[in-house]
């Protein structure tokens, strides 16, 4: 018999019209870290939530040390040692890191903070574990890593030994991946338990013991690591082989297509300037990709190349032509399309049909319009066509709303319109964001298929891997600058990681040269 | 397993049709939404004085039908006003300005009625458009605070009510062409001024009541066939899409507001250049620094008409009819107070229990379409096990 510290048996999770965990059993030992794999929307969030205590699940039940538990809230989940380390940190922004550890477990005596003994246990622990913070530093002052430190401290402060860490290292430089992994062994070590979410193939065989795997809310198997390859583990997250690498034929690089000039853009959040000074061009026939941790000015770029947002200085020129003060109807016809970075925001009229949605960039030109009028039926033919050649399914074909559709489809979808209207500039932000195996597949296809076409892709990424199998080129920003650019061929993943995190740059401040 | 699949999913096929009809959702939920009004109305006239209630609650259902002249009459103002508030509505612009429009349209129908010598045939159609102007006007000033300094339109619109209501008793006022100070109200329109009957005796029903159904199924069609509706409903839906989109929004903001302001403008024309029913006079207006019921009464119209032109001819002719049974119903004994209150508690009560409604039937719709896709795997595992 083993030892088991937690076992979920048979689990089962029913929502209106969905089974998010059908009949899944995942038994965790103590002291190993157990991986759970599997897509967007396999139910590795449910599965978790049902364990935290979020959720209660309609069959199965929950044992701890072979003791049937019930946990109703995460508050009995925290006294049977359960702690969580939620994708999306829950912390408090305005207060220190001292305050959001203690966080519903204050320290008090009549009702007054005891914080001193807090501050004590605090760094104590930081201190045994080598997870530096700064107890009265801001959570907004603080960098996304050192916020992980301080989810994973509040957990420890809490005495927990079961540990979740709901996919940590999305918002990670390559740097602190390896951090983080090492604290997770350091855990483990000391008999600690870890259930480590995510769908990173990579992550799992440097750490795990085991790995759990799911698939569309089924229980698919149980692997131990030193056993498997990442073939076979792809192969049962996704149910059949999948092309990691994306094939490129090498390519004569065309004239310049977009070429900016010395962009400035000041952020509409903070005071002080997202973008600061950058210049860059793109080529015809190449794929650049910005890359950098999230938040570091790439959103706001974008927006000023699209002319979503207006640029404080600098200037912008497509095809020779200068598009600084052009209006995004403008831009859009000289040549830019774009996939936005938030496709339920931007891309799409989530209340629009298919067709009204495939038309979004064109129903004014006069192939879809007579005197102001729409026309119907080829706005209707237009839309077949685009839902046949880039295979967007949906329940009912163009008249299905499309916030009835997968992302997936939502996707596919504002790709065919952004691809099939004429271009020379595709932007593309984070184009594969929360989808499938198969869509990302696809979708990178795409992008390559424009490139081999001779047009220019600038892609904005967060996923390494992403970059590292699609780019020709790779601008590096961190702080609002370009700090480094780099050879996809040439670099590596540490290479870049130094870049993204500020440790390194090849490309000096122009202001520092000047002064 | 095969056909059991295709039969389960062929009864849910069925539920799925009714349920998808968006227009059969709207419509039963817009008759529960009544139906709950009404019976919460009679509640109170049954509160009010027990012995009439049935009898007086009758007169109010059925009432309307005996003026039917004056139920179409009362409608067109609201009418005016509902597409004014519904119009921008779909572009999720609240134009609580409706009043001022009104009014505005009003005072500019008046004052070509009274101060411009036109021939005969073509006055009261000056008039219209005078009206018409007078509210575009009224809507094309917080249109332009929205669009340019991005001023909430229903803080503009509102201050806009009181400048135009004070603005306009003013002028009144002061014309004494216009104003019989002893009667403290207008004078009577030239009769060249007011609209072409529709003859049905002792009603004030007119031309204008074709005008507003047609000038709604015209707003129907700019809705759903033209570009510009195209582009003011997706405004509505997402601005932030609309505006990836490349579309104008600042115009876009400014033209609705001005079509809306021209509906209402319209509304207050149609009231005001309504011939009378006694020869030799007409309609007219008493300056007393009071804001125009109609304007508000068509948040109500536009709400219970789902901001839909065609939902919102029905809802005005509905709101009216209770209206004008409502006042007949005072011959058992009720007073107008009592009356207005019941009115007010069907109106308003239909209204959000209309939006209540078409949330729930949304959220049924989405069930059924999601209880059919989980259904077929499950019938599928347990042939497994």
């Amino acid at each position: 018999m083993e030892n088991y510290i937690i076992e979920m048996l048979n689990i089962t999770k029913e929502f209106p019209g969905i089974i998010a965990n059908d009949n899944i059993t995942l038994r965790l030992k103590k002291g190993e870290i157990h991986a759970l794999l599997g897509e967007n929307g396999a139910g590795k969030s449910t599965l978790m939530s049902v364990l935290f205590g979020l959720y209660q699940p309609e069959k199965g039940e929950i044992k701890k040390n072979g003791k049937v538990v019930k946990i109703n809230n995460p508050n009995d989940a925290n006294d049977l040692g359960i702690g969580m380390v939620h994708q999306h940190f829950k912390l408090i922004d305005i207060f220190t890191v001292l305050e959001n550890i203690i966080l519903g477990v204050e320290p008090n005596k009549l009702g007054f903070l005891q914080k001193k003994q807090a501050r004590e246990k605090v760094l104590k622990l930081s201190k045994q574990y080598g997870l530096e913070v700064n107890p009265d530093a801001l959570i907004e002052k603080i960098s996304v890593g050192m916020q992980q430190r301080v989810e994973i401290l509040k957990m420890l402060y809490r005495d927990n030994d079961i540990l979740i860490f709901d996919e940590p290292t999305a918002v990670l430089t390559p740097q602190e991946i390896d951090e983080l992994m090492e604290i997770m062994r350091e855990f483990a070590r000391e008999g600690k338990s870890i259930l480590f979410i995510t769908h990173k193939l990579n992550e799992i065989m440097a750490v795990a013991d085991r790995c759990t795997v799911l698939r569309k809310g089924k229980y698919i198997g149980n692997v131990a690591i030193k056993d498997t390859t990442k073939e076979e583990l792809s192969r049962m997250m996704v149910g059949r082989d999948v092309n990691f690498k994306v094939h490129k034929k090498t390519k004569e690089l065309g004239d310049v297509v977009l070429s900016a000039h010395n962009i400035t853009v000041s952020s509409k959040i903070h005071k002080n300037n997202a973008v600061k000074n950058v210049s860059f061009n793109v080529r015809a026939g190449e794929i650049v990709c910005l890359a950098g941790i999230d938040g570091n000015g790439q959103t706001e770029l974008v927006s000023a190349l699209t002319g979503l947002e207006k640029i404080s200085s600098g200037s912008i020129t497509l095809g020779g032509k200068n598009i600084t003060k052009a209006n995004i109807r403008t831009r859009s016809m000289s040549g830019i399309s774009h996939i936005p970075e938030d496709r339920h925001k931007y891309g799409l009229v989530l209340d629009y049909s298919l067709e009204k949605n495939l038309v979004l960039q064109r129903y004014w030109q006069p192939e879809f319009q007579t005197f102001g009028f729409i026309k119907t039926k080829a706005v209707r033919s237009y839309a077949d066509r685009l839902i046949k050649q880039y295979d967007v399914r949906s329940g009912q074909g163009p008249i299905t709303p499309v916030r009835s559709m997968s992302g997936g489809n939502q996707q596919k979808a504002i790709l065919a319109r952004e691809i099939d209207k004429e271009h020379e500039l595709i932007i593309a932000v984070q184009p594969t964001r929360g989808l499938d195996v198969g869509a990302i597949e696809y979708i990178h296809k795409q992008l390559v298929a424009r490139r081999d076409a001779g047009k220019a892709v600038l892609l904005v990424s967060l996923e390494l891997e992403e970059v590292m199998n699609l780019s020709d080129r790779i601008l590096v920003m961190y702080e609002g600058e370009i700090v480094g650019e780099l050879d996809a061929k040439a670099t590596t993943v540490q290479e870049l990681g130094l870049y993204m995190s500020g440790a390194k740059r090849s490309i000096t401040k122009e202001n520092e040269n000047a002064g | 397993m095969q056909d059991k699949t295709v039969s389960s999913s062929k009864a849910f096929d069925n539920l799925k049709k009714v349920g998808k009809s968006k227009g059969f959702s709207a419509f039963t939920a817009a008759l529960l939404a009544i139906l709950l009004g009404l019976i919460f109305g009679y509640l109170i006239m049954r509160i009010a004085s027990p012995a009439n209630s049935f009898l007086g609650f009758q007169m109010l259902l059925i009432g309307g039908f005996k003026r039917i002249g004056d139920v179409f009459y009362f409608a067109t103002p609201i009418l005016m006003t509902g597409l004014a508030v519904g119009f921008a509505f779909k572009m999720g612009l609240f134009n609580i300005g409706a009043s001022g429009q009104y009014t505005m349209g009003m005072f500019f129908a008046l004052y070509v009625g009274f101060m411009w010598k036109l021939p005969d045939s073509i006055h009261w159609i000056v008039c219209i458009l005078a009206g018409m102007v007078g509210g575009m006007l009224w809507g094309l000033i917080p249109g332009i605070f929205k669009a340019f300094l991005n001023v909430n339109e229903v803080i503009t619109s509102i201050m806009f009510n009181y400048i135009g209501m004070y603005l306009v008793d003013m002028l009144i006022q002061g014309n004494a062409a216009m104003y019989i100070s002893s009667k403290t109200r207008t004078a009577y329109l030239p009769a060249s001024a007011q609209l072409p009957t529709l003859g049905i005796p002792h009603s004030s029903v007119n031309i204008s009541i074709i005008l507003a159904i047609t000038l709604a199924l015209i707003l129907f069609i700019v809705l759903n066939k033209t570009t510009f509706g195209y582009e003011l409903k997706a405004t509505g839906f997402n601005k932030f899409a609309s505006a990836y989109a490349g579309m104008n929004d600042k115009r876009n903001i400014i033209l609705t507001l001005v079509i809306a302001g021209a509906m209402a403008g319209l509304g207050g024309a149609f009231a005001i250049l309504a011939p009378s029913t006694i020869a030799g006079s007409s309609m007219t207006y008493e300056p007393v620094s009071v804001i125009a019921a109609n304007g508000f009464n068509g948040i109500a119209v536009a709400l219970l008409g789902n901001s839909n032109p065609i939902g919102i001819i029905f809802s005005a002719v509905f709101i009216s009819h209770i209206q004008r049974g409502g006042t007949l119903a005072s011959l058992y004994g009720y007073k107008p107070e009592i009356i207005d209150v019941v009115i007010a508690v069907i109106i308003y009560f239909s209204a959000f229990a209309m939006l209540m409604n078409s949330t729930v039937a949304n959220l049924i719709k989405k069930r059924y379409s999601k209880k059919q896709s989980a259904k077929l795997p499950s019938a599928d595992s347990k042939e497994g096990a």
